[in-house]
């Protein structure tokens, strides 16, 4: 748990950073609201600085394990006021990330809600996924980076789509199982860190902010077992070797 | 002993919230406390507004605090829309999901 915190703590760091932005915006009295919790009191935009500055401090002690449980505790209320505020500024993994800071500070036993709490996310992301929509190809197709337009076809794209869907249920299951824990951390990290480099452009650092959130969650079934970095570096030699033997040829 | 068994109800009870709570949001369609992330395609509308002398698309990013598809704006939009553009005659939203909405400014 003390890695989970670590990882936590810095994912917090950086979506307080992210969140400044978005709740100059959404507290400014000209726009919109649209507001999860009516009764919710909202803050005027001058308090921003100092709910992010607040944000920050505490994201640093919770990383340092200062006062874990108090840190923890008002940075998921900051977090969560955050998350309940507006539906502007609602996401899905802010709302981990105020689960995951609350049970890290308050959970007599955290490291099985936090097992939990994997498998919850991954098993439901696979079912809302599980329509013909997204596995046609046609929302990673969306969301691609520019670089990778000529790849936004249909051949590639559905494969990929059902690849994603399948990992997600494995990941969901796998980690409960020591056999299958060294493959769903390769999957896992795969997934994640090919997420921040191929989608959503303009979304990386929420995206990489979610990867760090479930990388911290595997870390409550252990420590990376060391065999994952075997096969990685096996992979990269493989990759490589590949490439070499391409170029001879 | 005592602290164990409570540890033990404390995780199921957590368990059957994180599962109930999204299982309820998957039947409604709800996009809020489910992980429903990246099963849709989400492009925030874009506004077409209608003057005497031209007609002009905008991105509603200057009216929304922070512009997303998997919100509904319904007429609250289009008014705001009406209420900062005061040459405005009428706005037509377009969102990706349902029919082009008309509102009038005046």
């Amino acid at each position: 748990v003390p890695l989970t915190r670590i990882l936590i703590g810095i994912a917090a760091f950086a979506r307080g950073l992210e969140a400044w932005r978005v709740l100059w915006r959404v507290l400014d009295p000209e726009v919109l609201r649209f507001p999860l919790i009516p009764w919710l009191p909202r803050l005027p935009q001058f308090a921003v600085p100092v709910l992010i500055t607040a944000w920050l401090v505490l994201a640093t002690a919770f990383t340092l394990g200062y006062r874990t449980r108090a840190a923890g505790t008002a940075l998921a209320l900051i977090m969560g006021y955050t998350l309940l505020l507006d539906q502007q500024s609602y996401s899905n993994h802010l709302y981990l990330l105020v689960l995951i800071t609350g049970i890290i500070a308050l959970a007599p036993n955290p490291a099985v809600l936090l097992r939990y709490q994997l498998s919850v996310v991954y098993g439901f992301s696979a079912l809302w996924k599980c329509n013909a929509y997204y596995v046609s190809g046609a929302v990673i197709a969306a969301h691609l980076i520019p670089t990778l337009e000529r790849w936004r076809q249909v051949e590639y794209m559905a494969p990929l789509a059902v690849t994603s869907l399948f990992a997600e249920v494995f990941l969901a299951i796998a980690f409960w199982t020591p056999r299958y824990r060294p493959l769903a951390w390769l999957v896992g990290l795969g997934l994640h860190v090919g997420c921040v480099f191929i989608l959503a452009p303009g979304y990386q650092l929420q995206i990489a902010v979610f990867a760090l959130e479930m990388v911290a969650l595997y870390t409550a079934f252990g420590p990376p077992p060391y065999r994952v970095f075997q096969w990685a570096a096996a992979l990269r030699l493989v990759h490589g070797s590949s490439h070499t033997r391409i170029r001879e040829l | 002993m005592l602290t164990t068994d409570r540890n033990r109800l404390t995780a199921r009870i957590y368990l059957a919230v994180q599962i109930a709570l999204p299982l309820g949001g998957f039947l409604k369609g709800s996009p809020y406390f489910g992980w429903r992330m990246f099963s849709e395609v989400r492009i925030p509308p874009r506004a077409v507004v209608i003057r005497d002398a031209s007609v002009d698309t905008v991105s509603v990013n200057k009216y929304v605090g922070f512009a997303r598809g998997d919100l509904s704006y319904g007429p609250d939009l289009a008014v705001q829309i009406c209420r900062l553009e005061s040459d405005a005659v009428a706005v037509r939203l377009l969102q990706l999901s349902g029919p082009a909405q008309v509102t009038k400014c005046r």
